[in-house]
């Protein structure tokens, strides 16, 4: 069963998204479902709309990155929540529960614990040092242009990893749900996404993320009360069903893959705990709300919006084997979902809403996709004109007319590479890539964060040494582990067993940065050493120094 | 009064940094606790919370980590919001 390629590699993140291969097998086009393309199309208008307001307000650097700093806890928690919660979340993790019953939940509980590890150790600090990127905060007494030149790099590479999984479960999913030919699905997606970033910047990525968690979040409501409801609201009752009809039976009820695996077990569980935390679309949210205090509540209602979102997947997980596995309707000859596995959340929404709650999904669904991707976006241009040209080209000398024009620039060139990359990867297996992310994450922005925020003898060559360490590491032991090396190039045996390799690659990360750190006798660590002692106490962000 | 770096008083930030570890253990403690049963013993998970019940124990304890994740960030937030600008 198709599915069976996301726990297989272990690789679903929750911000992740269909696998391409996971469709590519199945048959090919969708149907027209025209109350999807109605929502659709109103979705689309009013986001659109919102760019358009969005872009009047956007004047400055502070506007275009930051969304000038006025957005509230409530609105940055739900805009950090829909980062978070992608069509992944929402098909992926649905489909996982479909076919391994409790063993997707395993993957939904650990995503839980990712916001408050982001709160505990990095929101207000990070907050508090950084202007629009964290690569400030690390930067703030280190030297800039390596520290940037590094932070830009990581930021990069999980940006396109990211964009990369995105864009290709974009173009299946749009093909599917309104027949679509999978080029103009990624011509779509891109040109949209570009408009958002380009001319709105943050304060329409933030608001399109509102929009469309909101309306994630009452759908996924919905569609649970829905299916509680097709058993008198007894949970039990609902697993009893799907315990009768699972192949599996009652083994469905408990976890089974993490005993096959202990270490990569654990190793998935640091890489979906802590990975949240180097995510750099993700912390880049904390510098559109006003102060420490509102980057803390806005992590409260982030973490409360998508743990309910989670919980809402324990319902309509289990809910779709018991309504759709059953049901001859949404099952092809073979006995498999139609469209693929992870269609089996819209064809839960059709089961117990019709036509248009499956069109409201599918709608948001796109949504989702949409609103993620610009995020990335934003992300991966503000590192290119922020980090990059701001402050290493230009050391820092105020330019802000420029450096938005770079920003835009920069936005339209990773739009059309998103989408080039889209095509090239269209019938590859990318799950892998977002475990990918989530080690990426973990081994090399998280740890020099971390460090660069809490530990004084942290110096320029231990945070670029230790973080590059990190990330080749992530990325090697990722394509020598099983996901890459078995799954998609085809050998036999994997060179690295433990899949994801966070646990390796994570504290090799921290190991290196202290180690590098300690035996410095650079200048330059003289120079940050000696640094430590003299900052002030900083409330805001204090313009780069060139060192 | 020159202070260092972004750090406040030292006691003060001591016990800052203190209950943010305390909570972030907390948490790893509950995660990992949930991993190591689910790797020693699954067939504890897979039982059943009561006798004749369905809900199993891997439920209970799933639910209870997405529940107390959101209640131990709220009571982060509200202990250092209430005694900060």
């Amino acid at each position: 069963m198709k599915i069976r390629c996301y726990v297989a590699r272990g690789a679903a993140a929750s911000s992740g998204v269909v696998s391409g291969q996971c469709f590519a097998a199945e048959s090919g086009h969708g149907g027209l479902n025209l109350v999807a393309i109605v929502f659709f199309i109103i979705f689309v208008l009013a986001t659109l709309f919102i760019t358009y307001w969005a872009s009047k307000r956007t004047k400055s650097t502070d506007d275009f990155y930051a969304a000038g700093g006025q957005i509230t806890g409530l609105q940055n928690g739900l805009a950090i929540a829909g980062d978070y919660m992608s069509a992944g979340t929402f098909l992926g993790f649905t489909a996982l529960v479909y076919s391994s019953g409790f063993d997707g939940l395993v993957y939904v509980v650990e995503c839980a614990t990712g916001m408050p590890i982001l709160v505990f150790l990095i929101a207000s600090r990070l907050r508090r040092l950084g202007k629009y990127t964290f690569a400030d905060a690390v930067s703030a007494r280190l030297a800039e242009r390596p520290v940037r030149i590094f932070s830009a790099s990581a930021t990069l590479c999980i940006v396109s990893l990211y964009l990369v999984a995105q864009m290709v479960g974009a173009g299946q999913l749009i093909k599917l749900l309104f027949g679509l030919d999978y080029l103009y699905a990624e011509f779509v997606v891109g040109i949209l996404m570009m408009c958002y970033v380009a001319f709105g910047g943050m304060i329409a990525t933030t608001w399109v993320q509102i929009v469309k968690a909101t309306l994630l979040l009452i759908g996924g409501l919905v569609m649970a009360f829905l299916v509680l409801s097709e058993f008198h609201f007894n949970f039990s009752e609902l697993l009893r069903r799907a315990v009768s009809i699972h192949p599996q039976g009652a083994a469905i009820l408990g976890p089974r893959f993490l005993a096959k695996d202990p270490i990569s077990a654990f190793s998935l569980g640091l890489a979906l705990m802590f990975g949240t935390s180097g995510l750099p679309h993700i912390l880049m949210r904390f510098f559109t709300v006003p102060s420490e205090r509102v980057a803390r509540t806005s992590v409260f209602w982030a973490s409360l919006f998508m743990n309910l979102f989670f919980a809402i997947v324990f319902v309509i997980g289990f809910g779709t084997i018991a309504l759709v596995a059953s049901n001859p309707a949404f099952l092809d000859s073979a006995g498999k979902p139609l469209g693929g596995g992870n269609m089996v959340a819209l064809h839960l929404a059709n089961a117990v809403g019709g036509n248009v709650l499956l069109g409201f999904m599918s709608a948001v669904a796109f949504a989702t996709i949409l609103a993620v991707v610009s995020g990335l976006t934003l992300a991966g241009s503000a590192a290119v004109s922020h980090d990059l040209y701001a402050c290493v080209f230009r050391k820092g000398a105020p330019d802000q007319k420029n450096e938005v024009r770079v920003s835009r620039v920069s936005t339209l060139v990773l739009g059309i590479v998103a989408v080039m990359l889209g095509i090239v990867f269209q019938t590859q297996n990318v799950a892998y890539m977002l475990s990918l992310t989530f080690s990426v994450a973990c081994s090399s922005t998280f740890p020099v964060l971390l460090l660069a925020l809490y530990w004084k003898r942290l110096t320029t060559v231990g945070a670029v040494v230790g973080g590059s360490v990190g990330l080749i590491s992530a990325v090697l032991l990722t394509i020598a582990g099983p996901a890459v090396w078995v799954n998609v190039l085809g050998n036999s045996t994997p060179l690295f067993p433990i899949d994801p390799p966070t646990i390796v690659s994570m504290p090799l990360a921290f190991a290196t940065c202290w180690l590098v750190s300690v035996l410095d006798r650079t200048r330059q660590g003289k120079l940050d050493r000696a640094v430590v002692g003299e900052f002030t106490d900083r409330e805001t962000y204090i313009e780069p120094i060139s060192h | 009064m020159k202070r260092i770096y972004g750090l406040e008083e030292d006691s003060i930030k001591r016990e800052k940094v203190s209950f943010a570890l305390v909570l972030t253990a907390a948490e790893v403690a509950m995660l990992f606790g949930f991993i190591l049963i689910g790797v020693i013993s699954p067939a504890t998970m897979a039982a059943p919370v009561a006798e004749g019940a369905t809900v199993t124990w891997g439920f209970a304890y799933g639910i209870v980590i997405v529940i107390v994740s959101v209640l131990l960030t709220g009571l982060y937030v509200w202990v250092e919001n209430r005694s900060s600008v």
